[in-house]
């Protein structure tokens, strides 16, 4: 007699699942192999046994269940839901995406605005940016405001390149990883450090500095007129004066501490080609809390009057929201003011710090960032703890 | 009932998988919304089987779908849309399986003591019982020979089953009756252990 077929195949046989050859082989062996046949019978009978028991699985879930329209719906709720809850991530991503900008680029073209003003580009939006820094004939940072902004509204922020051309004199750099000495050397003023930081936040930080820079950026007018056009603002009649103006901008040097648990590459990461502040892509959550302290002296910015005259132009343009020109128009000391556009489902209030009234919180979910000027050092502390916590940490700057 | 559950289920669109699945690749709602339609249903009443609960099923189902979203499978690697839903489905729907088997210990325990201190055992609640006795023989087994028996009961083919689980499918006949093998013995086991219900 031949070898008997394995179990498997046996087991194969009954849902008639071997071929035609390979069937006629086991039939014609099953005539006489008693021992197959008991084979047979054991796995027909756990196969009835499983059958029956998954059966009583059987009474469906129709009467209750939510049809597939219907649990489609709720998908698409449900990602709505986390995507808004993500938003509690946004600013921090933003502060995130702007260092990595910051530390990756450098001081190149291209990130020297971006660098110019990084405290508030934290959390800024291009057009602003114009008119906060493109726009005024002698910058200085004093105080903040909040510009209550909906990203989904604002025109397309022009590129630095679009408007005119960045010149950056020399080739200042960012210097990671220095000690505190050396940071210390690169400053004018004393630099402070926290003397309280909430639990779980290490307290010996990574520091980055960056060199001092000017630039000088040249207005290209038939690129202003082009950028106004595409964002419907193309009625702004530009003077003949205005191509050629150059706005000059001087950036003192800049320190960068900070407090986390996490390796530098995952707090400040490098950052993929065309990444941007605007990319919503996930990015790693630190386990543990972390705190950035950034402070250096205000950065400036000369501007021709014939572009200040711009600013009231673009605030009656119907290119900005209408909310957004209000309250932008409604900033008293503009040359002073950092309007800091901030989402509309963010927090944000003016607060005083030591003693300096002018600062602002801006919280959004669990991140949160308090920027306020003191004897022309602007500071910055950022963290993804509570604004309690984190005010508790700006106010202990020694 | 809400109107739209009156609309018909399937797609109107008669597009493949495969075409579908590019569509989602290049980041299409639309031809996610019509995978989503097309295989809620199977993979929503594969995950009820095993987990016997509407509301753990669809939320289980809704995981698989967010998976599908996040991630479509690479065009090289994967083409079997169903064999991959079902895969994750088993695979998810096992792993809940598991983490509930303590709390259906904790409830069956509660129950029998209630069903003590009543008249007699009423037939619902034995039927309840042996659904529970079932998933968790079911979370004893391996994942896959549990996949494997699930898949089988809902009627896939060898070779089905045999992509879901990404073995030949010429080693099917032999892990069924394995693992069909291995359901017996732990069922018993079960019933040994907790009541003196006979099999039936």
């Amino acid at each position: 007699m031949k070898r008997c077929p394995d179990d498997g195949s046996l087991r194969a046989y009954l849902d008639q699942e071997l071929n035609a050859a390979e069937e006629a082989r086991l039939v014609a062996h099953l005539q006489g192999c008693y021992q197959c046949e008991a084979t047979i019978q054991r796995l027909q009978a756990d196969a009835d046994l499983v059958s029956r028991k998954l059966a009583t699985l059987n009474c469906g879930p129709e009467s209750a269940a939510m049809s597939p329209t219907r649990a489609l719906a709720r998908f698409r709720q449900r990602r709505e839901e986390e995507r808004v809850a993500s938003a509690k991530h946004l600013l921090w991503e933003r502060i995130g995406a702007q260092m990595k900008g910051l530390f990756s680029a450098g001081w190149k073209v291209g990130a020297g605005v971006a660098v110019a003003l990084c405290l508030v580009a934290v959390v800024s939006v291009a057009p602003v940016r114009l008119a906060a820094e493109g726009l005024l004939s002698q910058f200085r940072v004093q105080t903040f405001t909040a510009v209550t902004v909906d990203p989904t509204q604002l025109p397309e922020p022009p590129r630095p390149d679009q408007l005119g051309k960045l010149e950056v004199q020399g080739s200042p750099q960012v210097h990671r990883d220095v000690t505190l000495s050396q940071a210390q050397g690169m400053v004018s003023f004393k630099l402070k450090t926290p003397a309280y930081l909430p639990a779980g936040v290490p307290t010996d930080p990574r520091l980055m500095a960056s060199d001092e820079g000017r630039f000088t950026y040249t207005i290209d007018g038939g690129k202003l007129q082009a950028y106004l056009q595409s964002i419907g603002a193309g009625d702004i009649q530009l003077g003949a004066d205005v191509g050629g103006s150059v706005i000059s901008g001087h950036v003192p040097p800049m320190v960068i501490a900070i407090y986390s648990a996490q390796p530098s590459r995952d707090v400040v990461a490098e950052p993929e080609p065309g990444s941007s502040a605007a990319s919503t892509a996930p990015t790693a959550k630190p386990s543990g809390p972390t705190v950035a302290v950034i402070q250096g002296q205000s950065p400036t910015f000369d501007v021709p009057d014939n572009l200040t005259a711009l600013r009231d132009e673009l605030l009656k343009s119907p290119a900005l929201p209408e909310g957004l020109a209000q309250q932008l128009a409604a900033i008293q000391n503009w040359q002073s003011t950092v309007p800091v556009p901030v989402p509309s489902r963010a927090d944000s209030h003016s607060v005083t710090v030591h003693g300096q009234p002018g600062g602002l919180v801006v919280s959004e979910g669990n991140a949160t960032v308090v920027m306020w000027q003191e004897n022309g050092i602007v500071y910055a502390v950022a963290g993804d703890v509570s604004e309690a916590e984190l005010m508790k940490v700006a106010e202990s700057l020694r | 009932m809400d109107a739209e559950d009156l609309q018909p289920e399937e797609s109107p669109l008669q597009l493949s998988d495969a075409v579908l699945l590019d569509g989602l690749r290049q980041g299409s709602h639309e031809a996610f919304a019509t995978l989503f339609l097309r295989h809620y249903s199977p993979v929503r009443d594969l995950l009820y089987r095993l987990l016997g609960d509407v509301d753990e099923a669809e939320d289980v189902a809704q995981e698989v779908f967010l998976k599908l979203y996040q991630r479509p499978l690479s065009s090289e690697r994967e083409h079997n849309l169903r064999a991959w839903l079902y895969r994750v489905a088993t695979n998810l729907g096992y792993n809940a399986l598991r983490a509930g088997r303590r709390r259906q210990e904790r409830d069956r325990r509660a129950d029998r003591e209630v069903r003590q201190t009543v008249a007699g055992p009423d037939a619902l609640v034995l039927a309840k019982e042996e659904r529970r006795a079932v998933r968790e023989t079911l979370a004893r087994l391996s994942s896959q020979q549990a996949a494997l028996l699930v898949l089988r009961y809902e009627g896939l083919s060898y070779a089905e089953v045999a992509a879901v689980l990404q073995v030949s499918p010429r080693s099917i006949g032999t892990m069924l009756a394995r693992a069909e093998a291995e359901f017996k013995r732990q069922y018993l086991a079960g019933q040994k252990g907790g009541t003196d219900e006979a099999l039936s």
